[in-house]
């Protein structure tokens, strides 16, 4: 007779997370290796070492275990692949292009494309950390733990971020 | 540290602002801004700023264009003034990657519509000549016979991740791969259509799929549910690099996503990045107890179904030595399906027969519990020999969130996973002629009262969000439905069955003996494992739920009364334990 498969509660484990978490970790790694191919098999990768975890080990802290292996796994793809380049602090900014400024009364999805736009142009290592909170929520600490950057560092990269974000919006009249 | 001076410039400020400081800094930066004005205005339009930004960032698409080649030239951003939006479906398909895709196909409405008496049993016909995905004229053809030469109860038990056969994976994986984002891009005037995309994507191969399905469903699975299903086929397929699941494959694609679409019978909505920020955010998103799996997230419910029933004899062994069993050697799953219950073999020479009902869940009466018996024809045994009746037999339940918040699979816990280092095909469960298997499922009904002490905080996204249906869909007022995949013994095509049940919002004391008595073992086993989902439960309660549903006709080995000694036993020794 063949042995079934159950609903076993450690496989659970990693179902739940794969459905919870797979969109955002390719979200935020497509980002940081630049292409969705790298990103499918760095979240990939990402699981698999979750496999290995004790289900209960990770109790609370599953999203910063994994955004943190994640970008360790991303760091590696760059690194083997020498584009490290991209994402080193002091990175070039890009160039802001001459948008049309948006009018008054626009949508709100408007509001929020340009909103988009205006990360893209924040350098990388901002970008980064103001997606990791305010996309994925997690905390300054919890920040500094997935990038390996002080506290008081996140502290200042999101507030150049913000205040930079702040001035784009007053001066689109956002 | 001394903050006399606080400027716009310190970050701080925005760190304030963002809920970032403890509870003293905190306390120190409001003293020091409450009377300066200009502070407050700039906290006030950072905090605005982050609402903003949270809403922006939680429907951005995985990846906006960006250039693939880390190039000197400055970033020059999308000349259109338009985000290029990545196809939504992509991800859908990396995800479909992990499911179980179900070819749907309503049975004709059977007894199942009509509900018997106080319990709602319902029983259909496997499958019919009518049926287009099956072989043809199947209930015409005698049933293949197959004698297995079989063992005695086998003690081990090796267990394998959740199902998800190899080339199901691969036809799911080469939906995602055709989605590539070179070849398909598309601009989207707003945020939104990224997702009618996706409904489009999916409605599309929902409609190429329809001509293949039966009555009553046709146009309306036109969504992609969660994934539920474990994808460890895929992970450990990505383990070899080269490995068949992240491979872009040119052939056939379109071809196999006609025979393999998957598609929901309650609109549920599609898989989205946004729903982990949703979670994250404090006492928003709805959290069914532990656990529970809510039904908004997670419609899907698959498991091979154990056939097995050696727990039970463990469990009545340590108990008569005196001792309560470990916690550990008791499974709910395999005690139930130790009892005979009265189940009805299939008709008309099919294989399987599958039965559902629901009533209230005695150790919880706010709860509903769903009894899922499923039964193999009998024949004439040959030499003592078994017979399969059918084999790799695959359950999924599928919940309607309009009427379920959240469930529990009874039992099927604490089994050991199987590593694999490469794809694995995973067995359903063989089941024999006359053999019977029973699963049960504890579920939160909407609508639920707050005061149900297991259930947690308000829903956020409950059924009004989600895509109703309409009233008078008859399947807005189903609880779930029953899908059942099987393969007659010597046939490599699977077949599939599928039963709705609809809750009538009987009471536990209308249930059947039968549904009685499975109570009252699960009962037990939450007992002896001592299990938070127990509830009422009691060693004297579960007594006489078990003597409520005694039946000596369908117990005619007595194992019902042996429980019954089983239970006060096992409130003896654990009283001694105590004392």
């Amino acid at each position: 007779m063949n042995r079934v498969t159950p609903h076993d509660s450690a496989t659970h484990f990693v179902q739940t997370a794969v459905a919870e978490f797979q969109a955002p970790l390719l979200r935020y790694a497509a980002r940081l290796v630049g292409d969705p191919d790298r990103a499918r098999d760095v979240v990939q990768d990402t699981f698999v070492k979750l496999m290995s975890q004790p289900p209960g080990g990770l109790n609370g802290h599953l999203a910063e275990w994994l955004f943190t292996v994640c970008r360790h796994r991303c760091l590696d793809v760059l690194r083997k692949e020498g584009r490290m380049k991209r994402f080193e602090e002091g990175q070039v900014e890009r160039v802001t292009a001459d948008e049309p400024r948006p009018s008054r009364g626009m949508e709100t999805a408007e509001i929020q494309e340009a909103v988009l736009r205006l990360i893209d142009q924040l350098p990388p290592n901002q970008q980064e950390v103001i997606r990791l909170k305010f996309q994925n929520g997690f905390s300054y600490k919890e920040i500094s733990r997935i990038t390996a950057l002080s506290v008081s560092n996140v502290g200042v990269l999101i507030h150049h971020a913000v205040a930079r974000l702040r001035t784009e919006f007053a001066s689109q009249r956002l | 540290m001394n903050l006399t001076n606080l400027t716009p410039e310190d970050p701080k400020l925005t760190a304030y602002a963002l809920g970032e400081l403890d509870a003293d800094e905190s306390a120190r930066v409001a003293t020091l801004i409450q009377n300066d004005p200009a502070a407050q205005a700039v906290i006030q339009e950072i905090r605005s700023l982050a609402g903003q930004l949270e809403e922006a960032l939680e429907h951005e698409p995985i990846l906006a264009e960006l250039p693939r080649e880390e190039t000197s030239a400055p970033f020059a951003p999308p000349s259109s003034g338009k985000l290029h939006r990545f196809p939504y479906y992509w991800v859908t398909g990396l995800a479909a990657a992990c499911f179980l895709l179900v070819l749907t196909s309503r049975q004709q409405p059977t007894v199942s519509d009509q509900p018997k008496g106080a319990a709602e049993v319902a029983q259909i016909p496997s499958v019919t000549a009518k049926n287009p995905t099956t072989a043809p004229a199947a209930s015409n053809d005698p049933l293949p016979v197959v004698e297995t030469r079989k063992r005695t109860l086998p003690v081990q038990s090796d267990v394998r991740p959740a199902p998800l056969r190899e080339d199901r994976m691969r036809l799911g994986s080469t939906v995602a791969d055709n989605s590539d984002s070179r070849d398909v891009r598309f601009s989207a005037e707003s945020v939104g259509e990224s997702e009618d995309a996706l409904s489009a994507g999916a409605a599309s191969a929902a409609r190429a799929m329809a001509s293949t399905d039966g009555v009553g469903r046709n146009g309306s699975s036109t969504t992609i549910g969660r994934p539920h299903e474990l994808s460890i086929d895929t992970l450990g397929a990505s383990g070899a690099r080269g490995s068949v699941a992240l491979q872009p494959s040119s052939s056939g694609l379109a071809r196999r996503s006609r025979d393999y679409s998957p598609s929901l019978n309650y609109g549920n909505q599609l898989p989205d990045p946004s729903s982990t920020l949703n979670r994250k955010r404090e006492a928003y998103a709805y959290q069914p107890a532990q656990g529970f799996l809510g039904v908004a997230g997670y419609p899907l419910s698959s498991f091979s179904a154990t056939v097995e029933t050696a727990s039970y004899a463990s469990v009545r062994s340590s108990l008569e030595n005196g001792q309560l069993p470990s916690p550990d050697a008791v499974r709910v799953e395999e005690m139930l399906n130790y009892f005979s219950y009265g189940y009805n073999g299939p008709r008309d020479g099919n294989a399987l027969a599958a039965s559902l009902e629901v009533a209230a869940a005695p150790w919880n009466p706010a709860h509903r519990l769903v009894r899922i018996g499923l039964k193999g024809r009998d024949l004439p045994a040959y030499d003592g020999d078994a017979i399969t009746v059918a084999k790799d037999v695959r359950l999924e339940v599928e919940f309607n969130p309009e009427q379920a918040k959240s469930y529990r699979l009874i039992g099927y816990e604490n089994r050991t996973p199987i590593k694999s280092e490469g794809p694995v095909k995973l067995p359903g469960s063989e089941v024999d002629a006359g053999h019977a298997l029973t699963a049960l499922y504890e579920v939160v009904p909407i609508g639920a009262p707050e005061s149900s002490s297991i259930d947690g905080a308000p829903l956020r996204y409950d059924a009004a969000d989600a895509k109703r249906l309409a009233m008078d869909d008859p399947r807005h007022r189903e609880l779930l439905t029953l899908k059942i995949r099987y393969k007659l013994p010597t046939v490599d095509v699977s077949r599939k069955m599928e039963l709705p049940l609809v809750d009538t919002g009987t009471d536990f004391a209308l249930a059947s003996k039968d549904f009685k008595f499975a109570a009252a073992v699960a009962g037990f086993g939450m007992l002896l494992k001592e299990s938070p989902h127990k509830g009422s439960a009691t060693y004297d309660k579960i007594v006489s739920w078990a003597e409520e549903g005694q039946d000596n006709q369908d117990d005619p080995a007595g194992h019902r009364h042996e429980f019954i000694d089983l239970v006060k036993k096992a409130k003896d020794v654990t009283k001694a334990t105590v004392e």
